[in-house]
C-alpha cells in the first residue's frame, strides 16, 4: 500500500482532523519521555487520533492489510520508550477517548476511555467517596490505557496494589482488528484470565478501547508523616521497624538530602534542609486505626533516630508535604538541565545495602545522584543529574546505569517496578530471565500477535526473537492453515 | 475401575499411572514424554477441585504435586514467601502466623489445599472484598508447561513490571497450560484481632440491601456473606483489625443493622468463616454452582434464582457475598439428580453473568456445559493453549479450552 493511499484510507475511518503526517506534526510523537540515548527516536508513517472503539478497529485492520506495525500511545509521559514507533508504522493516540462511561458505587466501578486521565479520574469519582488508587507521579497527564499497558504503581501502592489490581475487565482490540470484552475478575468464570494477561503487556498484545476498573472507598481517617533522619541507614531501619511490627501504610516514601536541595526551596513543604534523609509516611484507615498506627510509627522513627518528627491531620498541612513529593521530579531543573530517573526494585532488606551502591556509582562516575522513592516496597528511583550540552554526559550516564542495573539484580531485584521494559531494558532482561522463560514470554505474545507488528522491538530482548518468532510463525500457520511458508 | 489416590480419596476418575516430581525438571522430562506419546494428563494437588469440568473417565498420567512441597525462602521483612506449589496452606499460615504475618485470602480446607492448586483453580473467598484474591498476592512463579518446557516468570520483589504476566495467567487457568512448581507471594501483617456481625432476616431482598449500604457505610469491612438455609436468612460481617478499631467498626456496624444480632469475637469468628469458605468448595455430594454478577445486580438474580426453585419445587441453599456479585447455589444429594439448572439460565441474566458447575453427578455433568457459557476471546485463548500445551496433554477433554 503507498502512503497516499495509506493516508486516503487513514482520513476515511478517522476523518481528516484526526490524522497527523507532516513531518512537523509528527515529530513530537518521535519520541515519550525517556532519556535520548537511552532510548532512541523514532517517526512512524502515521498518527491517528480515533474517538470510538471502531476506529480503532479499523486502523487495526487496515495497518494489518498494509502489513504495518501499529504502536498505541496515551500521554507519552511512559519513561522506557513504549510508546516510541521504534519500528515505524501507525500510532494510535488515544488521547482523545476521554470519557467516564459509568461509576457505579454499589458494584465500586467505573467504565472508562483509555484516554482519561490517572488523577481526573480520581477527582471525578471524589464525589462519590471513592479514588482510583494507582497513582503515579505524572498522574496528572498519563493515561488509564497506559497505566494498563504498564501495570503503573506510584506510592499508594505499598497498601492498594498497582494497576492490575485494580482492573476488572477490559475491552481491547486484538491485532487481527477483532474487539473483545474481558471480563474476568468474578467468581464462576470459566476461562482464561485474559485481563491478567493484557496489564503489564506494554501494547504489544492489544489495544484496550474501555477499562472497568475497581474504584476504592476514601478511607475514614489519613493522616500523614515526615520524620527527618541523620543518615538513610537510620531512615532505612525506621522503614524496616515500621513494616516488621505488622503495620502497612498507606505510603512509606525517602528523599535524601539532594533532593531536598531541590525541592524545599522550591515548594517550602517544611523538609528539613540538612536532613540526609526524610520519611514521608501516610496512614489510612478507621479513626482509631489510623490513630494507634500513628503513634507506633511516631515511637519507631524515634527510636531509630529521627532527628524530628511533624504529623499533619488538615488537608492543606497533607498536601503540602505531599507536595515536596509528588513535585520532586519538576524540582530537579534546579540542580541540572536533565536527569535518568530509574525505575529498580530491590528486596526492602536490601536497601541499605543497595543505596550504599549508588553512593559507590555517584563516586565511581563522578555524577549526582538523587533519591527519591517507594522505601516501603523497596521501588528505587536513582536520578542521575547531568548536562547534556556537556561532552562525555551521556556517555557517563549510561555507563552508571549499567552498574546501577546490574548492583540491583545482584541483591535479587528486578529489572522495573514501575516504568516497563519498553526499548529502554529490553537487552537486560537476559540478565535475569533464561532463554527458556523467555521462550515462553514469546510464546505467550506470538498468541495475541501471531504477525509481531503491535509495538514490535520492545521487552523482549533486540535480536533473540527474530529466529524464534519466525519458527513460532510458522508452527502458527501450520497449525492454522495446514500450510508451510518458505 | 477407579483408582484410589493414596489417601484413599475417591476421584471418580482412572489415573493409569502415577507420577511423583521431587523438581521441575524431573516434571519437565515427564511432561517432554508424554507431549511426545500423546499421554493425557492430570495435574493433582489437594484433589479438592477434580471434580469441575467435563467427565473425563480416565487420564494417562497423574502429576502427584505433593513432592514439590515445603517452604522455599521466607524473608518476613520484605514481606514475601515462596513455596513448592504441593504444599498445603496449612503449613503456609503456619509459617506466616509464626512472624504475625498471613496470606490475606481465605482458604477451603487448608489441610489438603495446596497453593499451587489454590492458585490454579482461581479460588477466591469473601475476604477478596477487602483484601484482594491470590492473584493479587502471586508475585512470581516456576511452572513447568505441557511441553515440558520449565521456565519462571515475575520476581522475588513485590513490585515487578518486567516481562509478561505469566504468572497472573496461570492463576485460575485450571492447569490448561502449565504445572506450577513453585510460587512466590507477598504476605501481609496479621490482623491483631476480629469480630463477626450476624443478624437474622426475614428476606433476603433486605439482606443484600442492608450489606450494600454497609459497605458503602465502611468501607473497611474485611467480608460479608449472606446464608439461605432451611428458610433462615443470616447475615454475617468480618470485621478485622486492631482490638480497637474493630471495636469501634462493631459499633458502627450494629448502629446499621436490625435490633435481631449477635456479635462473635476472636476465636469463634474465625470458625465462622471457616465454615462459610469450607462451604465455598466444591462439595463431594449433592451439586454447586458459582455465579458471579455484578453486586448491583445480585438481589434481581438471588431473586431469579428462588422463583425458579419454587417451581421447580426443588430445595437449594445459597451463599451469597453482596459485595462481589457472588451467589453459590448448592443442591444436597437428593436434589442434584434433577436436570441442571440454574446454568442454562445465565444467558437471561444481565450484563455478561458467568456461572460454573463446581461440582455435581456425573449426569448432571453430562447434561450440561460445565464450564457455563462460553466468555469471549475463545481464539485467543485457544491460541495460548496450543503454544503452551501444543499436544493437549494437560486436563484434555476436561477444560473450557
Amino acid at each position: 500500500m503507498d502512503r497516499h493511499h495509506l493516508l486516503q484510507e487513514l482520513q476515511r475511518i478517522v476523518g481528516n482532523g484526526a490524522v497527523r503526517y507532516r513531518p512537523a506534526d509528527l515529530l513530537v510523537y518521535e519520541y515519550d519521555g525517556s532519556v535520548d540515548g537511552a532510548v532512541d527516536t523514532a517517526a512512524p508513517a502515521a498518527v491517528v487520533l480515533p474517538s470510538s472503539t471502531e476506529q480503532v478497529a479499523a486502523v487495526v485492520k487496515l495497518a494489518r492489510r498494509a502489513g504495518l506495525p501499529v504502536v498505541a500511545r496515551g500521554a507519552g509521559t511512559g519513561l522506557s520508550g513504549g510508546a516510541v514507533a521504534q519500528a515505524g508504522g501507525i500510532i494510535i493516540s488515544l488521547t482523545r477517548m476521554t470519557q467516564v462511561l459509568d461509576v457505579n458505587p454499589t458494584d465500586r466501578t467505573a467504565l472508562v476511555e483509555p484516554g482519561v486521565i490517572n488523577l481526573e479520574l480520581s477527582e471525578h469519582v471524589h464525589g462519590d467517596g471513592f479514588f482510583f488508587a494507582p497513582d503515579p507521579s505524572s498522574q496528572k497527564a498519563c493515561t488509564i490505557g497506559g497505566n494498563v499497558a504498564e501495570n503503573s504503581g506510584g506510592p499508594h501502592c505499598l497498601k492498594y496494589g498497582v494497576t492490575t489490581n485494580h482492573i476488572l475487565g477490559l475491552e481491547v482490540v486484538l491485532p487481527d482488528g477483532e474487539v473483545i470484552w474481558t471480563d474476568t475478575a468474578r467468581d464462576g468464570y470459566g476461562g482464561l484470565d485474559l485481563t491478567a494477561a493484557l496489564v503489564g503487556s506494554e501494547g504489544m498484545f492489544g489495544i484496550v478501547t474501555k477499562a472497568l476498573v475497581k474504584l476504592t472507598p476514601i478511607p475514614e481517617a489519613t493522616t500523614v508523616m515526615l520524620a527527618a533522619f541523620g543518615s538513610l541507614e537510620d531512615a532505612s531501619h525506621a522503614v524496616t521497624s515500621i513494616i516488621a511490627e505488622g503495620n502497612l501504610p498507606a505510603s512509606l516514601e525517602m528523599m535524601d538530602n539532594l533532593t531536598i536541595q531541590a525541592v524545599e526551596p522550591a515548594y517550602n513543604a517544611g523538609y528539613p534542609m540538612d536532613a540526609a534523609g526524610v520519611l514521608l509516611i501516610e496512614v489510612d484507615g478507621p479513626t482509631s486505626e489510623v490513630a494507634a498506627a500513628a503513634e507506633d510509627i511516631r515511637r519507631i522513627c524515634i527510636t531509630s533516630g529521627a532527628t524530628s518528627f511533624r504529623q499533619a491531620d488538615t488537608q492543606a498541612e497533607r498536601d503540602l508535604l505531599w507536595k515536596g513529593r509528588k513535585m520532586a521530579l519538576a524540582a530537579m531543573g534546579r540542580l541540572a538541565p536533565n536527569y535518568y530517573l530509574h525505575d529498580t526494585v530491590v528486596p526492602r532488606s536490601r536497601l541499605n545495602e543497595t543505596l550504599q551502591s549508588v553512593g559507590d556509582i555517584s563516586r565511581t562516575f563522578d555524577l549526582q545522584i538523587a533519591n527519591v522513592f517507594h522505601a516501603g516496597d523497596g521501588n528505587l528511583h536513582p536520578l542521575m543529574l547531568f548536562d547534556r550540552r556537556r561532552k562525555g554526559d551521556v556517555e557517563r550516564i549510561l555507563e552508571a546505569s549499567h552498574a546501577l542495573i546490574n548492583a540491583c539484580i545482584a541483591v535479587g531485584g528486578a529489572l522495573s517496578g514501575e516504568h516497563g521494559i519498553g526499548t529502554e531494558k529490553r537487552n537486560y532482561m537476559t540478565l535475569v530471565f533464561s532463554e527458556n522463560d523467555l521462550r515462553a514470554m514469546a510464546g505467550l505474545k506470538a498468541a495475541f500477535d501471531p504477525e509481531q507488528r503491535f509495538n514490535p522491538e520492545k521487552v523482549l530482548p533486540k535480536g533473540y526473537m527474530c529466529g524464534e518468532v519466525r519458527a513460532l510463525h510458522i508452527q502458527a500457520m501450520e497449525q492454522r492453515h495446514g500450510i508451510v511458508p518458505v | 475401575m477407579i483408582n484410589h489416590h493414596q489417601n484413599g480419596l475417591d476421584l471418580g476418575v482412572e489415573i493409569k499411572q502415577w507420577v511423583r516430581p521431587g523438581t521441575a525438571q524431573e516434571l519437565g522430562d515427564t511432561l517432554a514424554e508424554c507431549t511426545a506419546a500423546s499421554r493425557t494428563v492430570l495435574p493433582f494437588g489437594g484433589g479438592g477441585s477434580v471434580l469441575t469440568g467435563h467427565v473425563v473417565p480416565k487420564f494417562d498420567v497423574g502429576i502427584d504435586t505433593r513432592g514439590l512441597s515445603g517452604v522455599i525462602n521466607y524473608q518476613p521483612a520484605d514481606l514475601t514467601l515462596s513455596a513448592g506449589a504441593g504444599t498445603t496452606m496449612a503449613e503456609i499460615a503456619v509459617v506466616l502466623a509464626d512472624k504475625g504475618q498471613e496470606l490475606p485470602i481465605d482458604v477451603p480446607f487448608p489441610d489438603s489445599t495446596t497453593i499451587g492448586g489454590l492458585a490454579a483453580t482461581g479460588f477466591a473467598g469473601p475476604r477478596r472484598l477487602l483484601s484482594g484474591s491470590l492473584k493479587d498476592a502471586i508475585i512470581g512463579c516456576e511452572y513447568v508447561r505441557g511441553d515440558g518446557l520449565v521456565a519462571k516468570a515475575g520476581g522475588m520483589v513485590v513490585k515487578n513490571v518486567s516481562g509478561f504476566e505469566i504468572p497472573r495467567l496461570l492463576h485460575g487457568s485450571w492447569g490448561a497450560l502449565a504445572v506450577l512448581t513453585s510460587i512466590n507471594l507477598k504476605v501481609s501483617p496479621r490482623p491483631r484481632s476480629e469480630a463477626t456481625v450476624q443478624a437474622e432476616w426475614q428476606d433476603v431482598a433486605d439482606a443484600v440491601a442492608s450489606m450494600h449500604e454497609l459497605a458503602r457505610k465502611i468501607p473497611s469491612l474485611a467480608a460479608s456473606v449472606i446464608d439461605v438455609h432451611d428458610g433462615r436468612v443470616t447475615s454475617s460481617v468480618r470485621v478485622m483489625g486492631r482490638e480497637e478499631a474493630v471495636e469501634a467498626t462493631v459499633a458502627n456496624v450494629l448502629s446499621h443493622l436490625p435490633p435481631d444480632h449477635s456479635i462473635v469475637a476472636s476465636a469463634e469468628s474465625r470458625d465462622v468463616w471457616h465454615s462459610y469458605v469450607n462451604a465455598w468448595a466444591p462439595p463431594r455430594e449433592g451439586a454447586q454452582v458459582a455465579i458471579g454478577v455484578r453486586p448491583s445486580e445480585v438481589a434481581a438474580t438471588v431473586d431469579l434464582i428462588q422463583t425458579v426453585l419454587a417451581a421447580e419445587d426443588r430445595q437449594a441453599s445459597l451463599s451469597i457475598a453482596p459485595g462481589l456479585g457472588s451467589i453459590r447455589v448448592r443442591f444436597d444429594r437428593d436434589g442434584a439428580e434433577l436436570p441442571i439448572w440454574p446454568l442454562s439460565q445465565l444467558a437471561a441474566l444481565p450484563d455478561r453473568a458467568t456461572g460454573i458447575l463446581e461440582s455435581g453427578p456425573d449426569s448432571i455433568r453430562k447434561a450440561t456445559n460445565p464450564w457455563g457459557p462460553q466468555q469471549p476471546g475463545q481464539a485467543v485463548m485457544v491460541e495460548i493453549k496450543r503454544q503452551f500445551d501444543p499436544g493437549n496433554i494437560l486436563n484434555r477433554g476436561r477444560l473450557f479450552i
